[in-house]
């Protein structure tokens, strides 16, 4: 199982959206992927999947907390996704309580670690996509740490510059390969320039650069743009962020 | 523009990136900026023209081009004898060799090269993917040229309504916040753990 972690050093960088779709792009293809929200203090993923907020289900948190099992955790959405592998689930908690018993008191990391395992063990993954809380918190270091490869996210803004920096260093120390993701490029930058100065300054490929589009900002977060929108270029995005992942052997 | 998988989209291995396939979504026209209309209309490739005709005027310029990232003539003003594909597709290569080298000899991104013929100079101006090309003869003011040619660059830059990147990042903060995150006891751990350097 590859383990990719969907990390960046600010939020707003698209990188929900990003491994959702990705992932979601993966399982279209026929493999099996889980994307697993990992982060607990701000939670997404569960809006892109469009999960029922009336309906009780158990998260990661729970997990962690020791309250179920991680199977207890998983939702299958390969049928309502209209995929030909398996696409799951893990979300996170969007009780208020939860969110500040994380911040309050974090989480064991042998608890973590045997919540992948067991994914690994139980569900024959090939893939497992982690969306990461944003910045250098010691969750996002876990979560760093435990991937694979890593696909750093930023935006052309002056806040992104020094803390990718800061994370992309982090991530060579842990002996991480590092992608760069380029997003919501407005007009006026070309692709070719934006990619040059990019990978000039942090030394690291980068793996997608992709414009603002008015048909993603429309859909607000609320569906997997990757397989429901493929005309955008961002949904032409996933589908090489896709290529690069399940094509490249785990580290 | 097909729903088909890119199959060689990348500047470098792996990488995907959206602007060579001179079409925006849907099959609507866009340039290199990213949809910026300006090098794509009539009216803007008026502008265009123009920029060049004044660097003839204001300099020793005989002939100017404006190339695009794939090598392709997005506006010249040449002699009728001067075949501007050909020439976009020479100016083209000999940026792209002077990027190769700057890069492999560490000088940094270079912004102009100029290849010295027995009887006349050419100039490349490179700029954001896009290269400007000039021919003078080899007794023009050459200090005037740049000059002028550095003014077209602005003036083009202007006209496509391009943005220079500015990347600034601050590598003291880097280096202090790195060095404090590397030695907390949690992060050391995770470390030893991955057997990576601290």
């Amino acid at each position: 199982m590859k383990k990719i972690a969907f990390h960046s050093f600010k939020g707003g960088t698209g990188k929900t959206n990003l491994a959702a779709s990705t992932a979601a792009v993966i399982a279209s293809r026929g493999q099996d992927v889980a994307i697993l929200d990992l982060d607990l203090t701000a939670p997404g993923q569960h809006e892109l999947f469009r999960l029922d907020p009336s309906k009780e289900v158990r998260t990661f948190d729970d997990f962690l907390w020791g309250r179920c099992t991680i199977a207890d955790t998983v939702l299958d959405y390969s049928h309502q996704a209209g995929v030909k592998g398996r696409l799951l689930l893990v979300p996170a908690s969007m009780r208020l309580e939860d969110i500040q018993r994380v911040l309050r008191t974090g989480y064991e990391v042998a608890q973590f670690a045997s919540g992948l395992a067991r994914l690994e063990e139980q569900y024959a993954l090939d893939c497992l996509i982690m969306d990461t809380h944003p910045g250098v918190g010691e969750d996002a270091l876990l979560a760093l740490a435990s991937a694979d490869e890593i696909y750093l996210c930023l935006v052309l803004d002056r806040q992104h510059y020094t803390g990718t920096a800061i994370i992309n260093e982090l991530a060579t120390m842990m002996g991480k390969e590092v992608h760069l993701i380029i997003n919501k490029v407005p007009r006026g930058h070309p692709p070719s320039e934006v990619v040059a100065r990019i990978e000039e300054q942090f030394r690291r490929s980068v793996a997608a650069c992709i414009p603002l589009e008015q048909e993603i900002m429309a859909a607000e977060s609320g569906e997997l743009v990757g397989l429901t929108r493929p005309e955008t270029r961002f949904a032409e995005a996933t589908q090489a962020l896709a290529d690069g992942i399940m094509g490249r052997k785990p580290v | 523009m097909s729903n088909s998988l890119p199959t060689s989209p990348s500047l470098r291995e792996g990488g995907f990136y959206l602007e060579d396939k001179g079409e925006g979504p849907r099959g609507r026209p866009a340039t290199e900026a990213g949809g910026s209309k300006a090098g794509s209309s009539p009216l803007g490739q008026q502008a265009l023209l123009a920029i060049l005709c004044d660097l003839q005027n204001a300099s020793g310029v005989e002939g100017s081009i404006l190339v695009n990232s794939r090598g392709l003539p997005m506006a010249a003003s040449l002699a009728a004898t001067v075949n501007a594909q050909n020439l976009a597709a020479m100016a083209g290569t000999f940026g792209g060799s002077g990027l190769k080298v700057a890069e492999a000899l560490g000088l940094g991104r270079p912004r102009m090269a100029i290849l010295e013929g027995k009887s006349r100079l050419l100039i490349v101006n490179l700029f954001m993917g896009f290269t400007l090309a000039g021919i003078l003869p080899k007794d023009a003011n050459l200090g005037l040229a740049l000059v002028e040619m550095e003014r077209a660059v602005e003036r083009i830059q202007e006209t496509l309504a391009l943005h220079p990147v500015e990347i600034q990042v601050d590598e003291a903060q880097v280096s202090r916040v790195v060095q404090q995150v590397a030695a907390k006891d949690f992060v050391r751990s995770l470390l030893e753990q991955l057997g990576g350097r601290e």
